[in-house]
Formats: C-alpha cells, structure tokens, sequence
C-alpha cells in the first residue's frame, strides 16, 4: 500500500520534471513561467507590506485599548502587557468623570453635525458656480477661494476673534455655524475645490437636457448635480464632521474659552491633559481607584489613554458603519476633472 | 380660490409714468431720425468702397430696427397709459419678470452670483478682514489700554526686527524653530508624497481583502492625533515601545550594515528618521491617499489598453501614463500636506491656545501678528518654490 503511494508520488513529480523541462527548453513559454513566478513573489512581498502596514496604522488604537481594559492594581505587572489580567472599567468610570462625557458627548454632537450641514450646503453651491456658472471673475473668486487654503486659521484668529467679540458672537455654537455656512469653516476651501473638480467630471450633456426641459439651475443642481456627486457629498461631509469633532483650535477660540459650560469632547480632552491630576482632585475620583495613585505617573498616562479612547470611539463606530458607502464614494468620486 | 383683488395705480404715478415715457419716446424719435439721416448719407456717397458701404450699412440697419422695436415698445406703453386701466405689480413679480426677460446666459451667471454670494460674504468678514489687520498689526508697536483696546503706535518693521533679534522660545530663536520646522517639512513632504502614491497604487489593484485593507487605510483620517500623539509619546506608550523594539532591532542592523559599506551618514540619517517617523507618516497621509485613489480612478482605461498593445511593460505604464495623469493631484496633495504639516510643526507653539487663554496675543498682538505674518509668508514661500519646481512636469489632461 505505500509502496503503492510512493511510487505513485515519484512518477508524478517526474511527470512534472519533465513537464517543467519541457517548458524550459521553449523560449516563449519559459518567459511566461517565470513572469508567473515573479508575479507570485511580488504578491506576497504585497501582502507582507500590506499587513506591515495595517499593523502600523492599527497600533496606536491597540495600545489605548489594551491601557484602557486594564486594572488599575495592574499598574506595575510586568507580566501584564497587550491583554489584560482582569478586564476592568474603572478606568472608563474615571475618565467619563473627568471628561464630563455626557455633556462634552451631546455638545460635540450638536456642533458636529451643525457645521457639517452648513459646510456641505455652501461649499458645495459655490463649487458648483465655480464649475459651471462662470461669470466675468468668478475665476478670481475661485483663486480667491484656493487662497483660503493656503492661509493658516492662526494667522487670522486674534483680529477675527477681536470682530466677533465687538459682533457680540463669541461664547456661541452658532458662530460657528455662521462661519460654516458662510463657507469659511474648517478647510472649507479644501472641499470647494473637491466639489468643483467633482461637478467637471459630470457630463454637461446631462445638464443641458434638464434645461432644454425647463429647469432653471437651482433645479438642475439639486434634481441632477447632487445626486449624481453622492460619492464628493459622502466624503465632504465625512472629513468635515471628523474635522469638526477633533477640532481644537476653533472650538476653544470661538466657542468654549469664554462659554466653559459648552464644552466638547476634544477640549475637554485637552484640558485633561493640562491639569489632570487637579481635575480628579477636585472630583473626588481617585477613591475608585483604591491605591494612592498620585505618585506613580503611569495611572495619570493610563486615564488620559482611556479618556482618548472616549473621545475617539462614537467617531470609529460612525465610520465602521459609513466606511463601505465612504470607500466606495472615493472609488466613484474621480475628484480630476 | 380666493381671487385676488389688483389695486389701480394712483393718477400721479400715471402721470410720472406718461412725461418719463414721452421724454424717452422724443429721445429715442431724435437718434431714429439722426441714424437715418446718416444711412441715406451713406447710401448716397460714391467715394465709398463697395465692401465697406454694405458692411456699414447692415451695421446700420441692425441699429435702425432695433430702435424701431424700442419706439414700438413706448408707443404701445403710452397708449396702455392713456386708455387702460393698469395694475400694480408687487415687487417681487416686477423682479421675476425682468429675470425672466433676461438672456438665458445671464440668467445662468445670476444664479452663480447668488450661489457664490455666502462664500463671498464670508471671504469679506471672516477672512479677508482679518488677515489684512493682522497685517497692519504686525505693523504697531501695540500694547494693551487700561479700559480694554490697545494703543497703537506705527512702528514700520520694529516687530520684525525684534522678533529675529530677541524673541526666542524654550532657548531657541524665531530663525532657528523656523528652520527647523522648514528641515521637518523638506522631510516629511516628499516621504508623504511618494509613500501615499505607493499605497494608492496598491490599494487601487484588486486582492483578496481589498475592502478590509482599504477600510483600514482610511482609518488615520478618523484618528484624532493629539490623542495619538498622546497615547505613543505617554509614558505607557514608552513602555510598550520598549517592548516591542527588543523584538526587531532590524533598522539598527540595517543601518550599521549601510554604515559598513560605506554609504554616506546624510542618507542614513534621513532613512532613520524616516523610519522614526513611520506612524506620523501612515497617519498624517490619510487624506493624500484619499487624493490619488480618486485621481487613479479618473484615469480611463484605454489609455492604459493602448499603452499594452504599443508593447508597453507595467513600469513603463506607470511612469508615462499614471504618473503624467494624476501630476495635477500630486500638487493638490502638496498643498495640502504643507498646509498640514506646518500647522502642526514647532513653530505653533508661539501661537498656541491653551485652555486658560492664549499666551501671548493678550500681552503683545503686535508681536503675535509679526510671528504669524512670518509663518503665513514662509507658507507661501514653500508652496511657491515646490509649485515652481513641479510646474514644468505638471500635465493636464484638457
């Protein structure tokens, strides 16, 4: 019986010495075999590369979740590294305190979805007016708007915040709604240009049939242009909410430095940072922890790790849902004209 | 339906109406009369040449019917004013109705006037405002007034100079933190570049699990980086760090390898921290990839199918047709990426806002105008030499 097996085993592999001979001596089909092979070793040097790659851009979020998951009386185990002894949420109820998560949660919520309304209302009609309703210097208008990106928010913030105190604007979420629907929010020239590059790729054949039957442009950009810019409209208001929810310069600026009550969940973040150890003082929190914990540096890191991870989660599980739609969107957009 | 009742208008407004269009009526009669006078003029004259008169006279006679039209109209105003009775018309439909008269391409440009109106209006307050008194700022030697508001004082360039001669920040003077944020980004810039080409190109061919790859590629843009930066930099993050390197220590062979050979130290240099900077790099490139995916898929496919049967190979197709095609988006993704990368470089930290207020713009604006002027020109300066350096190879496809 194996005997059987094994001389069945050798005349196959001889069969294919001989084959691969064959194929050897025939110049044309030995070029191809060895493309084959080549092929086949890039493709694994790609997934190599691939995985590397992934692991880089995963690492940070596995760091924080794996601080976030472990026990405070874990602290100095050195055995304890990526996966926890005892799972615990100590850490969350301590961070959730000293972010005031709720709150700092509804608030950030609020002006998220605000501006990303505004934002995507007036970039993407001015994109439009710049792609096809020219006029005499809509050309310098645009330059204008692609000037707005190359200037920094820091340069112009002392006298714009200087204007909306005399505006008796400051302290407000809708100051930035304002300034969102007045298209000058975060980056907001950034998404003109990408609507505008978007609207060229669209045929104008398309249009012209809508006017021929009597449809004036507001019509025509939101029966025909809209619709067909789901994939710029998707990633517009992606990167826009995102944006908005990480943002720290404006928010603090304009809204919560001189209103401390609305606060969101990225200044609060940041004011975890600075002065952490008074906040949980003040809160009265470091009880829950059970050990005296203000000498060893590592529980403070271990907080604000955990208080990191609050702040990014709603926004992962948002993009866990829309990602299929926001990857498919770039795959469709063909943002060049 | 409620039928609704139209209001006549008054006798004086009648009247006003009838003397403006009986002066227009004698004013368009006059240029009638003068344009025909002159038509027969030209008709008449021998000296003309031939070509020349009729092209004259049709320019002519294009005037002449015009203005009959315009006479007819007035006429026929005039008569409704004498004999009928006439309405009011609200304003607003007064408007339609001169929208609607007009020519369907001004019609088109109205509406992109009205599209492009709220930008506008916040170009003006939010932006451009701003930024030119921040210039005339860094021009004032400005110091804060007892009931609020500053002083101003025109100083010409005091601010600047004081700011390269004495300012500094933890040790270091403007120039050098300048520097060295210019040496970060000349860096940074082409590593970012080149690495989200790469990965475009990659993620735009399609493997098993492309869409698990892509979903996890587009994650960075989700990344909040001071958190990120936080987490890594942390003394938990050191800690993991540690572990972690004991595990691979192949950059340091690699390295001393390179040294062996005898590769200069300049080269190695720039690899390491290139190495060092792995995670800012995948993280910061999120949006550059976003760019050249779509740019990649804009490219049509037979441009590619042509190349193939011309006998081109895949590298050849990549660097004659992919890489001429998306040189547009390549300028986009610099832009963007100077932009981004010196926001968050070291010279911010003379801008910075920290929770309590900002540190220097409530003691010296002057000062704090000149810093960021400086910034806001070594910008442009960048984006200008690179668009100036790329300008040539950039090729556009219309």
């Amino acid at each position: 019986m194996i005997k059987n097996a094994w001389k069945q085993l050798k005349s196959s592999i001889h069969c294919a010495i001989k084959h691969y001979q064959l194929i050897w001596s025939q110049p044309l089909r030995k070029k191809a075999l060895l493309y084959r092979i080549l092929g086949k070793i890039v493709n694994v040097f790609k997934y190599v590369l691939v995985v590397g790659l992934c692991f880089v851009i995963l690492y940070p979020l596995m760091l924080q979740l794996a601080i976030a998951f472990r026990a405070p009386t874990d602290v100095n185990n050195p055995t304890v590294l990526w996966i926890p002894g005892e799972f615990s949420i100590k850490n969350f109820q301590v961070a959730m305190i000293a972010l005031r998560y709720w709150d700092a949660l509804r608030n950030t919520l609020i002006l998220s979805f605000g501006v990303t309304m505004f934002q995507l209302i007036s970039t993407s009609l001015a994109g439009y007016a710049f792609a096809r309703l020219k006029f005499r210097g809509s050309s310098i208008f645009f330059a204008a708007a692609l000037f707005t990106i190359v200037v920094p928010q820091t340069v112009i913030a002392l006298p714009l915040l200087r204007s909306l105190t005399q505006m008796q604007l400051v302290g407000k979420p809708i100051t930035l709604f304002l300034m969102a629907g007045m298209g000058m929010g975060i980056k907001s020239g950034i998404f003109i240009y990408l609507f505008r590059q978007f609207y060229r790729g669209i045929p104008v054949e398309l249009e012209e049939a809508a006017y021929i039957d009597g449809a004036n442009p507001l019509q025509v950009f939101s029966k025909i242009m809209l619709p067909n810019a789901r994939g710029a409209v998707i990633t517009v208001a992606l990167l826009s909410f995102v944006w908005q929810w990480n943002d720290f310069y404006f928010t603090t600026l304009f809204v919560t430095r001189s209103n401390l009550g609305f606060a969101t969940l990225t200044t609060q973040q940041v004011s975890v940072l600075f002065g952490l150890q008074q906040a949980l003082t003040d809160a009265g929190v470091w009880g829950l922890m059970g050990q005296d914990v203000t000498k060893n540096p590592l529980f403070s890191s271990m907080i604000l790790n955990t208080s990191g991870v609050l702040v990014m989660l709603p926004l992962l599980v948002l993009y866990f849902f829309v990602q299929k739609l926001f990857v498919q969107g770039i795959e469709r957009s063909g943002i060049v004209g | 339906m409620k039928k609704k009742t139209l209001t006549p208008i008054t006798v004086q407004a009648r009247e006003a109406r009838k003397t403006v269009a009986i002066q227009k009526q004698g004013k368009l009669q006059a240029t009638f009369e003068e344009v025909s006078a002159r038509y027969i003029r030209i008709g008449e004259n021998k000296k003309y040449p031939a070509f020349l008169k009729f092209r004259r006279l049709n320019k002519l006679n294009r005037q002449l019917s015009h203005l009959r039209n315009k006479l007819q109209h007035v006429n026929s105003e005039l008569f409704a004013l004498n004999n009928q009775e006439i309405y009011q018309t609200p304003l607003l439909k007064q408007l339609s109705r001169k929208f609607e008269q007009l020519p369907y391409d001004k019609q088109k440009m109205v509406f992109g006037m009205l599209f492009i109106l709220p930008w506008l209006i916040g170009f003006i307050v939010f932006f451009s405002s701003p930024l030119i008194t921040t210039i005339w700022w860094s021009l004032n030697e400005m110091a804060p007034k007892v009931g609020g508001g500053f002083t101003f004082n025109f100083a010409w360039f005091d601010n600047y100079r004081n700011l390269f001669v004495s300012e500094t920040l933890a040790g270091s003077t403007v120039l050098e933190v300048l520097t060295r944020s210019i040496m970060n980004i000349a860096i940074d810039l082409p590593t970012i570049l080149l690495f989200s080409i790469f990965i475009a190109v990659l993620l735009n061919t399609k493997f098993k699990g492309h869409q698990l790859v892509k979903a996890i590629f587009f994650i960075p843009v989700v990344y909040n980086m001071t958190v990120v930066n936080n987490t890594l930099s942390g003394a938990f993050g050191q800690l993991f760090e540690s572990n972690l390197s004991e595990g691979f220590q192949l950059g340091e062979t690699f390295s001393n390898f390179l040294l062996q050979i005898g590769i200069g130290g300049g080269l190695i240099e720039f690899l390491m921290s290139a190495v060092d900077r792995i995670f800012l790099i995948v993280n910061k490139s999120g949006i550059q990839i976003i760019i050249f995916i779509a740019a990649l898929q804009s490219i049509p496919i037979h441009l590619y199918e042509s190349a193939k049967v011309e006998g081109a190979t895949k590298y050849e197709m990549f660097w004659k047709v992919t890489i001429p095609l998306i040189s547009p988006m390549i300028l986009t993704a610099l832009v963007f990426t100077v932009v981004d990368s010196f926001g968050s470089s070291e010279i911010m930290h003379f801008l910075t806002v920290n929770s309590q207020g900002t540190t220097m713009a409530t003691n010296m604006p002057g000062m704090y105008s000149a810093i960021s002027t400086v910034y806001f020109m070594a910008n442009i300066l960048i984006i200008g030499f690179a668009f100036l350096l790329l300008r040539k190879s950039v090729f556009y496809y219309d």
